[in-house]
Parts: C-alpha cells; sequence; structure tokens
C-alpha cells in the first residue's frame, strides 16, 4: 500500500559486508562487473551466480527486495533477450510462424540475461551494504589520481553527494506539489499522453524554483560554516586496509579466475 | 456535508516502519461550520484533512461528502474535489503560471469553467482574499510579498467556489500584518457561508476562527465540541500539549472573583464585561 521506505538502498546491519572500505568495495563490485562480460562460458556464469548469492546472503538482505531491484531493467532485460533469441542466425532448433530460435541465439539469450542479472546483483550488494557518505567518500578515493590533470575530484565528490542527500527530499516535494495541483483538478493519471505530458508542468516548474531556492540557501550555510572552493579539507572519518579487505580482495580475485579457468576442466 | 464513519489509515504496513496514522476516527462536518483541527505534530491532523478529497483512500472505512461514497468508482473525482478545496501548508511553493490570474484560474478551468464564468470567478476570489483592484491579476504571482502571496494561493482555491475550504496551517510562516489580514478574511468566508475546517498549532487563532473544535493525539479524536467546552477542559489541553491562549487565562483567573463572567474570545469582550460591571 503507502510505501515510505525504498529498496536497493543503504540498509544497516551488522553484516561483514558493511565494515568493508568503502574504496575496496567499489574497485572490487566495478572489476566484476566489467569482468562479467568476459565469461563466456555457463558454469563460469553458474559460479558466479553462487558467488553473488553468497554476497547477498552476507549482506542479510531480503531476497525480495533483491528481485524487486530487477524490476527497473526488466523491460530492457525482455527485450534484449527476446531480440537475440529470435533474430540470431545460425542452426534452428524450433520454429513458429515466421519465426526461428537458433542455439546460438539460445546461447547468446542466456549469456546476456546472466550478464544483466548479475550486474544489477552485484551492484545491489554495493549500495545495499554502503551509505551514501561512504560511497562518495569512497568514489572521491578512487578518482583521486584524476587530480594530477586538475580534475576538481574533491568538487566533483562534493555534487554527487549532495545530490544524493536531495533525492528523498525531493521525492517528498514532488509528492507534496502533486497532492497540491490535485486537489485543483489536475489527473496525472488519466488523458491522452499529450494532456498528461501538460499536466506535469505545474508539477515540475515548482520543484524546479523550490530546488534552485534551496541550493541558494545550501550555498550560504555552506559559506557561513566557513566552506571555500578548492580549500584543502580533512576527513571526519579515516579509510584504513584491513585484513578482511584483502581478504575479500583475495576472494573476488579468486572467483575469477575459476570462473575463466572453468571452461577447461 | 462530510462524515467520516470508523476511519482507519496505516502507513507502511506489516513493516517495521508501521504506524496508525488515523484509528477508529468518525466525524461529521455540517454546513456553514467553521471547524479547528488541534493536536501535536505526527497526530494524525494532515493524513485527516488529506481523506477529505481522495487524496488518501482510508484502509477501513468509509468518507461521505453529501451521502455519497468518495472512495466508490461511480463518484466524479473531480466534483468531490471541487466541492472541497484543500489549501497545504505554504500553499504558495505551488505556483509556476505567469500572472496571477492564470494561477488563480487554474484550479476552476480544470473543472470545467470557461470564458466570463471563469473570469467572474477568478475576480471574485480575487476581491474575498482582499484584493479590490484588478491589476494584480496581470502581475507575477512570484513578485508578490510574502502576505499577498498566501492570499492569491487561498484565492486559487476559493476560485473553484468550494463548500468546504479546508486550510492546513493557513498563518505558518506570516508576519502580524497578514496574519490580520488573513484572519478577518477568512472570518468572512464563513459569514458568506462558506463551511471552513482548519489545521492550526496557534490558539489565538482557533479562538478567533473557530466555533468547533476537534482534537487528535497519537491518530485518535480525543475531543469533538465547542471551542468554549475546550478550553474548560484543562486536564485535556495538558495532555494534548496545548497552551492555553492568554484571554482564556485570564478570563478562568477573573472567575474566581467574578463568577458570573461569560466566555471571551479577545480581550475585547473582557474589557466591555469589567466595564458593564462597573457602570452598575
Amino acid at each position: 500500500m503507502r510505501k515510505r521506505s525504498f529498496f536497493g538502498q543503504y540498509n544497516f546491519s551488522d553484516s561483514l559486508l558493511c565494515k568493508l572500505d568503502p574504496r575496496v568495495k567499489i574497485v572490487l563490485v566495478f572489476s566484476i562487473v566489467v569482468f562479467l562480460f568476459f565469461v563466456k562460458t555457463i558454469p563460469g556464469y553458474m559460479l558466479l551466480l553462487l558467488f553473488s548469492i553468497f554476497l547477498i546472503l552476507l549482506a542479510k538482505s531480503k531476497i525480495s527486495d533483491v528481485f524487486r531491484s530487477l524490476a527497473p531493467i526488466l523491460f530492457l532485460l525482455l527485450f534484449t533477450v527476446l531480440f537475440q533469441l529470435f533474430f540470431t542466425p545460425g542452426k534452428v532448433v524450433y520454429s513458429f510462424f515466421f519465426f526461428k530460435v537458433t542455439s546460438e541465439g539460445i546461447y547468446l539469450a542466456t549469456y546476456i540475461a546472466m550478464r544483466l542479472i548479475l550486474l544489477s546483483f552485484f551492484t545491489f550488494v554495493l549500495t545495499a551494504t554502503t551509505s551514501n557518505i561512504e560511497l562518495t567518500d569512497g568514489f572521491e578515493a578512487v578518482i583521486s589520481p584524476l587530480k594530477i590533470v586538475r580534475f576538481p575530484t574533491e568538487d566533483v565528490a562534493l555534487m554527487i553527494s549532495i545530490a544524493m542527500r536531495f533525492v528523498p527530499v525531493l521525492f517528498e516535494e514532488a509528492t507534496r506539489i502533486m497532492k497540491a495541483q490535485t486537489s485543483r483538478g489536475v489527473l496525472f493519471n488519466k488523458g491522452s499522453l499529450m494532456q498528461r505530458a501538460r499536466s506535469f508542468l505545474p508539477l515540475l516548474l515548482p520543484l524546479l524554483l523550490n530546488a534552485f531556492n534551496r541550493a541558494d540557501q545550501l550555498a550560504i550555510a555552506m559559506e557561513a560554516r566557513g566552506f571555500v572552493v578548492g580549500k584543502a579539507r580533512t576527513k571526519y572519518r579515516e579509510m584504513r586496509i584491513k585484513k578482511i579487505d584483502l581478504f575479500f580482495i583475495f576472494l573476488f580475485i579468486l572467483i575469477m579466475a575459476a570462473s575463466i579457468m572453468v571452461k577447461r576442466i | 456535508m462530510l462524515e467520516l464513519k470508523n476511519v482507519f489509515v496505516t502507513y507502511d504496513p506489516n513493516t517495521i516502519f508501521m504506524s496508525n496514522a488515523l484509528v477508529d476516527i468518525s466525524l461529521m462536518i455540517k454546513k456553514n461550520e467553521s471547524v479547528g483541527i488541534v493536536g501535536r505534530i505526527g497526530s494524525g491532523k494532515s493524513t485527516l484533512i488529506q481523506l477529505f478529497n481522495g487524496l488518501i483512500k482510508p484502509d477501513n472505512g468509509i468518507v461521505l461528502l453529501d451521502n455519497d461514497d468518495i472512495n466508490s468508482k461511480q463518484v466524479d473525482i473531480r466534483k468531490v474535489r471541487k466541492k472541497v478545496g484543500i489549501v497545504f501548508q505554504y500553499p504558495e511553493e505551488q505556483f509556476f503560471a505567469e500572472t496571477v490570474f492564470a494561477e488563480v484560474a487554474f484550479g476552476p478551468k480544470n473543472m470545467g469553467m470557461r470564458e466570463t464564468e471563469l473570469k467572474d470567478a477568478v475576480f471574485s476570489a480575487l476581491k474575498d482574499m482582499g484584493f479590490s483592484s484588478e491589476k494584480i491579476a496581470q502581475r507575477s504571482p512570484f513578485s508578490l510579498s510574502g502576505g499577498e502571496k498566501r492570499r492569491v494561493a487561498i484565492a486559487s482555491i476559493i476560485s473553484m467556489n468550494p463548500d468546504i475550504l479546508v486550510l492546513d496551517e493557513p498563518m505558518a510562516g506570516m508576519d502580524f500584518n497578514g496574519k490580520e489580514k488573513l484572519i478577518k478574511y477568512i472570518k468572512n468566508e464563513i459569514k458568506n457561508g462558506r463551511t471552513v475546517v482548519f489545521v492550526t498549532h496557534n490558539m489565538e487563532e482557533l479562538l478567533e476562527i473557530a466555533d468547533r473544535v476537534i482534537a487528535l493525539d497519537g491518530g485518535k479524536k480525543v475531543f469533538d465540541g465547542s471551542v468554549r467546552d475546550f478550553f474548560s477542559d484543562e486536564k485535556l489541553i495538558e495532555k494534548i500539549g496545548i497552551d492555553i491562549p492568554s484571554v482564556v487565562r485570564m478570563r478562568n483567573k477573573l472567575k474566581k472573583y467574578y463568577s458570573d463572567i461569560p466566555f471571551c474570545r479577545t480581550p475585547m469582550e473582557i474589557a466591555s464585561y469589567l466595564k458593564k460591571r462597573y457602570r452598575h
């Protein structure tokens, strides 16, 4: 019915994964996601799937939440799978009307489905066990080598953290304005596509205006507390690589290697 | 006439965030009443008023407007929203139009009003909220002062000519002058026969505008009766954590010495009572 909580969001627990260094988590998840595209065998994917389920269990997330995180990519998933299934040339194994299912098509469709599902599983583990602050701190550290080429890594990290901080605020405000305009006779989910598009103007315009006002206030509040763009800042939380981080780095490398090797056995 | 029968509203059912916003609320708001809804933050006031025009559907119980269940499929929800106009907190934050006219015309236009009828509705609503000059209609709503913005926002609901006007903390964040004016215009609406329901934390406003009080505490209705009875129940007032207005406190103290002092809403009423008494 009425949900106030979001899924896929950070969900604090005493899980081992919450204690990992965010930099390590980001790098590991990023590399395994890239790695997904180099695995070429079904047993390899099976191994990775088992590994991702192991991580999800370790993160103490609800299985139902994990499946709900698939919802946004469901359409993409179905579309690509069906496309691969029916339009890949090769040996025909089954046909009806003008559709032809080929064995190559089945292989490709399975690969693509596995890749997309695993991709969202691994990123789910990252966002479910890492708070927004940790994520941006970790991200800032990961991109910090770019400072050499004068890329403003700190500013970019700050921008990301502010953006993430205001997502729930904007969401709440959108609901509020939507209710106010509904009371003035707007029906947001009725009428033709054109009418619907037009009915969003009274929602988006105030939302945008208020967001600009809020940005102004935030800038003043930050300056009042001594924030200066480009000045070096100290950190409240220090990130340190611990034994457990090294263990997970080792585990990830092991799994990745195994999933490539598995076809030769 | 608006009626709620045994209404329950629950947020996030079956999760750890579950909370009962409203528990077994039954009430009836008759024509031409002025009702103040009071209670602590989180007592369910905002949830309650959103039930009035179907923005929230009750999990249990029914909401009747002129004896029709507003959440049934046979009822046109737009007609319900025309009859029950809700002005939310800080309503000026919903402005989007280029002119005051377009802003105030938005509601009635959605309700199907056109041309002269629309024009009349807009200008009469603006007049009701104290804008006598028609020049205001061509200004940008963003260029107005805080008090003017608030009054335009209320006019944008009044222009639909609702039977029941519902206001969620209409005076929040206003200066003294703006408040005085707003109270005057809201009282005028009541005098002209509009039913007014408003949420407030300010007891002086309650005393000035409302005839009837509905008090909520933890999602339950704990009081429903006249303003006079409300302020004489000091135990209840303490329980729901409300400040007794100074006028009422003074009158209660004077009662020790003058047992026949009537219930007074303003300092002037106390003064005129004392004046009358000492003339004799």
